[in-house]
């Protein structure tokens, strides 16, 4: 009874967020993407058994999925780590209600056998699974493995929910994070243990129906949830106190901005803002590792690389690393400040100041970025004149179009709401301005590049970067102003959507 | 004239939440804004700090309009609710951060939160907690300081006895008085605490579904018929 209930309270909140009742065009980009994830994942599932044949060292495709299975789960782990939300304070309304706290915690776990984060690979799985295991081990062979596969996913969802109450306590259990995903990698290269021999011969013991396999994922499950309802214990008990569990960041400003006057200051707050917002952390975090991830593959691939696959990949790879933080950050700008928006706009403040500090402040990320990457320049693996067109191309255009969510955006965005992809604060003009920024100045450059080559493709992305850059104050004048034409809208969007 | 608002409507919906034909605020008022939920009140407030786009009229402060001019944000002091703190930041940031929008440096803002020593009562200061952390008493206070720190001409404050401790209460109404006697500080509060509201007014103007009811000088008659009409509402003869 208690569970119809609190399902009913879930299923209503979700219908009735914000998101769902005032925008039609994150809802169909959601569907539309959703669904296109699935077909996607689906029809990977009925051809995954032949490409595991082709590059496996085993007989069976199965053998060498299971042998690869850490490798999938790593990476499982990773996007939910980025992805999944914390769902602790869901309960916080019916603390006080006589009904037994454990069975609240139990509550949340129990969502995790329909949570979406712990289905997606069932997509894939199902086909290949029938398509793999059937012909050698019949039908309920390959019904048991899906099932122990769909366990594993929660497994894993349940140690990732473990994690990130870890590192609530302690910034350092980062590092149990990032380990956990290094070492399934760093068993065979370093210590030269194949862990895949182990895995493949306990999928193999399922296979023959050892229910002993089964039965310890069950235990490992148990575990893990007994874990997980201690620490939801804590968490909530810190949360609802006040006293976050994590200490307070050592991080207070950077003294050299206060050079700056109120742009510093800005700057700053900046900042403060994403480095103890859970959910901006995460996106800074989960770009700066796609950053590093794209430096290495810049310093480490052939020669030849870029000219083989394109100039598509070279653009695409360029703009994301030099401009990636700027526009995932830039499509909140404003929603980012709705929870204090109104403190704001009554101070001595403009919101001009606002914008100009958000443009140096991400311009600057791209400037750093554009100095990291000049190594691969000088190991002869990038052209120089692009990487240094790349960076004027995305302070200039590139920022000039991310800054006219300035103008549109106003739906509030709770800062501290766990999980990166949560949609809350998500505004279909975010997405449109962000999916033009990305690919339009690219299909622009695929033409230029395509008609007159890459000199003058790359002296064109210079010299309008440049044009762009220099003229920065007019064009965020002119941001502003048109904000402060809708201004009244957008702020009561934000009180409104809290 | 410090404050002079022309018919002023604002509606949400079919509903009329504030219509008012004609309000002049002088310097140095120290005005008390009393109405049941839903009087209008804190739309008031946001019309006049711009926080409201209104559906006709205008609102003046020092005769330019709060909606043209961002002028009025120099002098004017403000807390009406959560939204005007940044609750990612320790109170000490927050302070330094809306002081140095006003041109203070830290020994300044050190100087001037030092005034508030009882009224923070240890509990703000040197916490190494985030405001979000805070107790609502507590933010209030936060907020409350903010806005009186900078030494507005004009402060607005919605409901600044909210969530108070008594001890607090006290010492934010003497807070406000000093601060109106001593700079001539026009003063615009709106409680539902009537004691503390008539005992520190010198004007009080009472909302009903966004229409002045009443406008009058602090005086014994006033309080008896503000006294009138919520007992009237509650249901009560008089």
């Amino acid at each position: 009874m208690l569970q119809k209930e609190l399902q009913q309270h879930q299923w209503k909140a979700f219908r009735r967020n914000p998101m769902f009742e005032r925008n039609l065009g994150v809802r169909i980009f959601m569907y539309i993407m959703f669904a296109f994830l699935g077909l996607e994942f689906l029809a990977f599932g009925f051809v995954l058994d032949n490409l595991l044949l082709q590059i496996g060292d085993y007989r069976l495709a199965i053998d060498t999925f299971n042998s690869i299975l850490l490798y999938v789960f790593a990476v499982d782990f990773t996007i939910k780590f980025f992805w999944k939300k914390d769902q602790s304070m869901q309960i916080a309304p019916y603390l006080s209600l006589p009904i037994k706290r454990n069975r609240l915690f139990d509550f949340l776990l129990k969502k995790e056998f329909s949570n979406f984060w712990n289905l997606y690979l069932l997509f894939l799985v199902i086909p290949f699974a029938f398509k793999s295991i059937t012909p050698f081990f019949g039908f309920w062979a390959a019904v048991l493995y899906i099932f122990f596969f769909f366990l594993l996913c929660v497994c894993n969802s349940l140690i990732v929910s473990a994690v990130n109450s870890l590192i609530k306590r302690s910034f350092w259990f980062y590092i149990l994070a990032a380990a956990l995903v290094i070492l399934p990698f760093a068993f065979p290269l370093v210590l030269k243990i194949n862990l895949g021999d182990y895995t493949q011969l306990l999928g193999e013991q399922l296979l023959n129906y050892n229910l002993l396999v089964l039965a310890g994922l069950l235990l490992l499950i148990a575990g893990l949830w007994i874990i997980n309802r201690l620490q939801m214990r804590t968490d909530i008990y810190n949360e609802l106190q006040g006293e976050k569990a994590d200490k307070i960041s050592s991080f207070s400003s950077l003294s050299f901005l206060d050079r700056l006057g109120a742009i510093g200051d800005f700057i700053n707050l900046e900042l403060k803002m994403i480095l103890r917002s859970p959910r901006l952390k995460q996106q800074v975090v989960f770009s700066s590792a796609l950053i590093i991830g794209l430096f290495l593959y810049m310093l480490y691939m052939p020669n030849n690389a870029f000219t083989k696959n394109g100039p598509f990949i070279f653009f695409i790879y360029g703009i994301m690393a030099v401009g990636l933080v700027g526009i995932i950050m830039g499509q909140y700008i404003f929603t980012a400040e709705s929870s204090f928006f109104d403190g704001l706009m009554t101070r001595k403040i403009s919101a001009y100041e606002l914008l100009k500090s958000k443009y140096f402040f991400y311009s600057g990320y791209s400037l750093l970025t554009t100095l990291i990457l000049l190594v691969p320049v000088f190991h002869g693996k990038l052209n120089g004149f692009l990487l240094i067109s790349i960076f004027f191309y995305t302070i200039g255009p590139i920022y000039f179009m991310i800054f006219q969510n300035a103008v549109y955006n106003k739906t509030y965005f709770d800062l501290f709401d766990k999980g990166m992809m949560n949609w809350k604060g998500q505004s279909g003009n975010m997405i449109v301005i962000s999916m033009i920024t990305m690919f339009l100045p690219v299909v622009v450059m695929l033409i230029l590049h395509g008609i007159f080559g890459a000199t003058v493709t790359y002296s064109f992305m210079l010299i309008v970067g440049a044009a762009f850059a220099l003229t920065h104050k007019y064009w965020l004048g002119w941001t502003y102003r048109r904000f402060m034409k809708r201004r009244y809208k957008n702020m009561e969007g934000f009180r409104s959507n809290a | 004239m410090e404050l002079q608002i022309n018919n002023l409507v604002k509606r949400f919906g079919d509903k009329t939440a504030l219509d008012i034909s004609e309000l002049s605020i002088e310097k140095g008022t120290l005005l008390g804004l009393v109405g049941n939920n839903g009087a209008g009140k804190t739309t008031l407030f946001r019309l006049i700090l711009d926080l409201l786009k209104a559906d006709s009229g205008t609102v003046l402060s020092k005769d330019a309009d709060v909606s043209k001019s961002e002028d009025w944000k120099t002098y004017t002091g403000s807390f009406i609710d959560n939204r005007f703190l940044i609750d990612f930041l320790t109170p000490e940031e927050y302070f330094y951060f809306i002081g140095g929008t006003y041109g203070m440096d830290k020994e300044l803002v050190d100087e001037r939160l030092s005034a508030f020593a009882r009224f923070m009562n240890d509990e703000i200061l040197g916490q190494k907690k985030y405001i979000r952390h805070f107790s609502a008493g507590n933010k209030q206070k936060i907020g409350i300081m903010a806005a009186i720190m900078i030494r507005p001409e004009i402060l607005i404050l919605d409901e600044p006895f909210n969530f108070l401790d008594p001890s607090s209460q006290i010492e934010i109404r003497d807070i406000i008085l000093r601060l109106n006697k001593e700079l001539q500080t026009t003063v615009l509060i709106s409680s539902h605490n009537l004691n503390y509201t008539t005992e520190i007014s010198n004007r009080i103007i009472l909302l009903e579904k966004g229409l002045i009811k009443m406008d009058k000088n602090n005086s014994p008659e006033a309080i008896a018929e503000l006294n009138n009409y919520f007992i009237q509402k509650a249901g009560y003869e008089e």
